[in-house]
């Protein structure tokens, strides 16, 4: 009896989850039909996004990769009255989040992040278009020709090294990217997996660039020898380094990294044949509750020199100049000409032929 | 009460039993049963399920799996040879370490149990940091002070970190399940003449097969599904769940990922079966333990000091390592030079630390509701459920076979439309942290069970006992220990782990393990120190407070 009334229990309970599920695999027209009848889905959503609205309290919500951004955002706040609240998560973690979330995200303005990742959430549909006021200052190659994403400066790569390390080992600091295929370093460079940093997918494809596809390839076999294994977190190289575990870095070349270069009394290297970047990225979210505040944010932050030029100082570095020629009261403090010529346009179409490419030629520095 | 003893009464309790199991309690029963597997479903399998099927979604899956165990194969040999050693290695340690612990002085006891309690709050990323600090290729210790310059990088520093990391937690299976121990069996075997390692060869391990075969199977799964610390020490020693988080994290390719989750549930689900069968087998044996008399372990035996010298040693060394995350915290470094300083306690104020307040909210909640809830299902499901019950205890055992990350992403799969919207909201939180934990609570719940003797049990229930009554009066205060435990683990679990909590916060409802993140994402590693000392600190706090409440409670003799 027991035994019988549990058993019918469970398996209605089992009936009714695995009919739930099917539910929610089919399209959204039967998950709206079930919410509310009455209406046609596109009513539905529409309703379903005025409810977020009043969920967030108009709050504007953004990712970012770091909460340094709050001050600006206070900025923001102060000017518009748009209250915002901030989250910072890595761009991998954003896309598949957002995959996950399958349009009903839960923020609206991603800030910064690499370019890679915002073209591959427009390929995926997960981005708004939006038209900026000054969408027409952006240096070709840093706003989308279709205006789903733009760019707020550019991350650029180079070398922290160890210099203990290398005595230890009798050989000279490496100056350039040719210099690391020197077989003094083999086994002390350490270099995170382009599929996890955006940074170091920079590298790949602009080295490739550079040398063309065959000998580029060639490179980064040489290269692989030296490599003592690739990274799953971006910022391993430089934290490794500092920490006298390896003792060259391939690392993005930002305020985190000097400073931990200074206090663990390594230096930095800006390689002579060219330094490889990474426009960041800003986009709104597809299906965002508040996209008309976070393109007033946007328009706020383009439309004023002040506000960048406040950008800038929190970056710690001026490269928002790349991204907008037109800035007057913001100076590069680098040649431009040391940049590596990329055409970026080519950094999506490619990521998965030469991530794939990559992964059969780093096999044996990954045993999996 | 002095009918209780009549054999009149007995007969006709016996009678009532009869009565009311034919009626009230079979209502109960299924009632109970709905109640309390709903939510596994809901909670479990359904997010995990959408996910796994995510690999189905595909144009080709078998296409699909065939790539991947082919692709693969390396890493998935790898999950189960570091998990094999793990469990192995963390096992064995930790019933030495609980030897260790049980057969020394009352003062050292107190001071390794906190010493213990400490090491199972294992912020994420700082450990490890500090971990590499000390014993790394220009570690501290291994380099400055021994002179050595060892590479850790490779199978056997995976192997090491993370059977030092689970013996903590495992130490307390076997100490709960020393302290239900039926100390008379051991007393009968050292009376007969046998000296402590017999006894302990003969009468404990056998004795205490299900504390082991628990620890051993909880860690093998925590080491299937563990990619933190392959990615952080194994070099180029890659397991299939870091090659997961690697899917997720640089591809976002669910299918792909789905799938090689999918793989990883045949070796979970292979180490499953075995330990049912075991587990029966030990049950068996344990049915006529009565557990009333303290264990009192033979402390002058030569086998005592090599497992008190190994005790110390692995206090020593996780008392260095918090040391150091606690003293990087007050430090400053510049140009290699080392300075002692308070600045970074003052930038820890720039942090967003109100998020402490939900980080405590969340896991006390989870940890005792989670516990309650784990404790009384198992209760059900090993005593009550006759069939279903091998299927719903794995189901039970899922959560702990997705890196963290997969299950983070299955919630919000799951629960990401109406109805059943949760995402951005802290209900998403609270039901991560709580099903998160679910196999540790069950597993601790199924070893005090399984030692819990279940005579008494039938017992109560000839002479008439309620369900509720048995329940409470008999089979409570026999796993209290182990239910304390289990609050306190899924406590420390609740406030440090990264993996799920980090795809679920939002900018609204933030945590603490996400102002560390934010303060590594900030390369400020004092101020991540300082909040990984906070964290430990709020452990240790609430491991006293437990500690009070638990004394209170046995000395107000629950059941008595």
């Amino acid at each position: 009896m027991k035994r019988k009334l549990a058993l019918t229990t469970l398996s209605l309970l089992a009936l009714a989850v695995l009919a739930s599920c099917g539910q929610k695999t089919k399209e959204s027209s039967v998950a709206a039909t079930s919410a509310k009848a009455e209406e046609s889905s596109a009513e539905t959503e529409k309703a379903t996004e005025k409810a977020n609205e009043t969920k967030a309290e108009g709050k504007l919500a953004i990712v970012a990769t770091s909460e340094d951004y709050k001050k600006l955002f206070d900025e923001f706040t102060k000017d518009t009255g748009i209250e915002t609240e901030l989250l910072s998560m890595s761009s991998g973690e954003v896309l598949s989040k957002l995959k996950a979330e399958g349009g009903t995200p839960t923020a609206d303005l991603w800030f910064g992040g690499g370019i890679d990742a915002f073209m591959s959430a427009k390929d995926s549909d997960l981005l708004e278009k939006i038209d900026l006021d000054a969408a027409n200052d952006f240096a070709s190659g840093y706003v989308d020709p279709d205006h789903y994403w733009y760019t707020k400066g550019v991350t650029v790569v180079g070398f922290i090294v160890n210099d203990e390390m290398l005595k230890t080992k009798n050989a000279e600091a490496p100056k350039s990217w040719d210099d690391l295929l020197n077989s003094a370093y083999k086994d002390e460079i350490l270099m995170s997996n382009p599929a996890v940093s955006g940074t170091n997918y920079g590298v790949v494809n602009a080295l490739l660039q550079k040398k063309g596809e065959e000998e580029g390839w060639k490179y980064f076999t040489a290269l692989n020898d030296n490599v003592k294994y690739y990274s799953k977190r971006g910022g391993d190289p430089r934290e490794k380094t500092a920490q006298g575990e390896v003792a060259i870095g391939i690392t993005p070349m930002d305020k985190k990294t000097e400073k931990l270069a200074t206090e663990q009394g390594c230096s930095l290297v800006y390689p002579e044949d060219g330094i490889p970047y990474v426009p960041e990225g800003v986009a709104v979210f597809k299906g965002a509750a508040n996209a008309e505040a976070a393109k007033q944010f946007l328009n706020w932050l383009y439309n004023s020199e002040d506000h960048l030029k406040e950008l800038a100082e929190i970056d710690g570095k001026n490269t928002i100049k790349v991204v907008l020629p037109k800035l007057s009261n913001v100076d590069l403090s680098f040649d431009t000409g040391l940049l590596m010529k990329e055409d970026l346009s080519l950094f999506g179409s490619q990521r998965d032929s030469i991530l794939s490419k990559w992964e059969t030629l780093a096999g044996s520095k990954n045993e999996a | 009460m002095k009918s209780f003893f009549s054999l009149k009464s007995i007969e006709e309790n016996a009678g009532k039993r009869v009565e009311h199991s034919t009626l009230f309690s079979a209502v109960f029963f299924s009632l109970s049963i709905i109640f309390l597997t709903f939510p596994i479903f809901l909670f479990i399998v359904y997010p995990i399920f959408l996910l796994f099927w995510k690999a189905f979604q595909v144009e080709n899956p078998g296409q699909l799996f065939q790539e991947i165990s082919l692709r693969y194969k390396t890493a998935f040999f790898h999950s189960m040879e570091s998990s094999f050693y793990s469990a192995l290695i963390s096992t064995g340690l930790a019933f030495f370490l609980s030897y260790g612990i049980r057969s020394t002085g009352k003062w050292q006891k107190r001071i390794a149990l906190l010493l213990l309690s400490m090491s199972m709050v294992s912020p994420p990323f700082i450990s490890s940091l500090s971990f590499i600090t000390l014993y790394g290729r220009r570690g501290l210790i291994t380099y400055r002070l021994l002179g050595l310059s060892f590479d850790p990088y490779h199978k056997w520093g995976v192997i090491l970190m993370q059977s030092i990391h689970f013996a903590c937690m495992n130490t307390l299976f076997f100490t709960n399940a020393l302290e239900d121990f039926d100390g008379k069996l051991y007393d009968s075997g050292r009376d007969l003449g046998a000296n402590a390692f017999f006894v302990l060869k003969d009468i404990l391990l056998p004795l205490l097969s299900p504390a082991i075969l628990a620890s051993f199977f909880l860690s093998f799964l925590r080491g299937l599904s563990d990619f933190g610390t392959p990615i952080i020490i194994g070099g180029r020693y890659s397991t299939l769940a870091t090659e997961i988080y690697l899917q997720i994290i640089g591809f976002s390719d669910f299918s792909k990922a789905a799938a090689m989750n999918i793989l990883l549930l045949f070796p979970a689900f292979f180490s499953f079966l075995l330990y049912r069968m075991s587990m029966k087998k030990a049950d068996d044996r344990n049915k006529e333990q009565k557990g009333k008399t303290g264990l009192r372990l033979d402390s002058k035996h030569w086998m005592n000091l090599p497992i008190q010298f190994l005790l110390f040693f692995f206090l020593l060394f996780q008392a260095l390592q918090y040391a150091s995350i606690f003293l990087y915290g007050f430090l400053r470094f510049n140009k290699k030079q080392i300075f002692f300083t308070w600045e970074n306690m003052g930038s820890l104020f720039q942090y967003n630390l109100s998020t402490m307040g939900l980080s405590l909210l969340l896991a006390f909640t989870a940890s005792v509701l989670g516990s309650f809830f784990a404790f009384l299902l198992t209760y059900f499901m090993e005593r009550k459920m006759k069939r279903g019950k091998k299927l719903l205890d794995f189901a039970l055992s899922l959560p702990y076979l997705l890196p963290g990350t997969c299950f983070g992403l299955a919630y919000i799969l799951a629960f990401n439309k109406a109805p059943l919207k949760l995402t951005g909201t802290v209900w998403i939180m609270l039901f991560s942290l709580l099903f998160r934990q679910m196999p540790l609570g069950s597993r601790l719940a199924g070893t005090a069970l399984s030692q819990s003797p279940k005579n008494l049990e039938l017992a109560a229930r000839d002479l008439g006992a309620k369900p509720s009554m048995v329940f409470f009066q008999i089979i409570l205060p026999g796993i209290l220990p182990s239910f304390f435990s289990s609050v306190y683990l899924q406590f420390s679990q609740g406030l440090t782990t990264a993996g799920a909590i980090i795809f679920l916060i939002s900018a609204k409802y933030k945590v603490l393990v996400y102002t560390l993140f934010d303060a590594i994402n900030r390369g400020d590693y004092a101020v991540a120190s300082l909040i990984s000392g906070i964290m430990i600190l709020l452990s240790l706090a609430f491991s006293l407070l437990l500690g009070r409440v638990k004394s209170l409670v046995s000395r107000r003799g629950v059941g008595k």
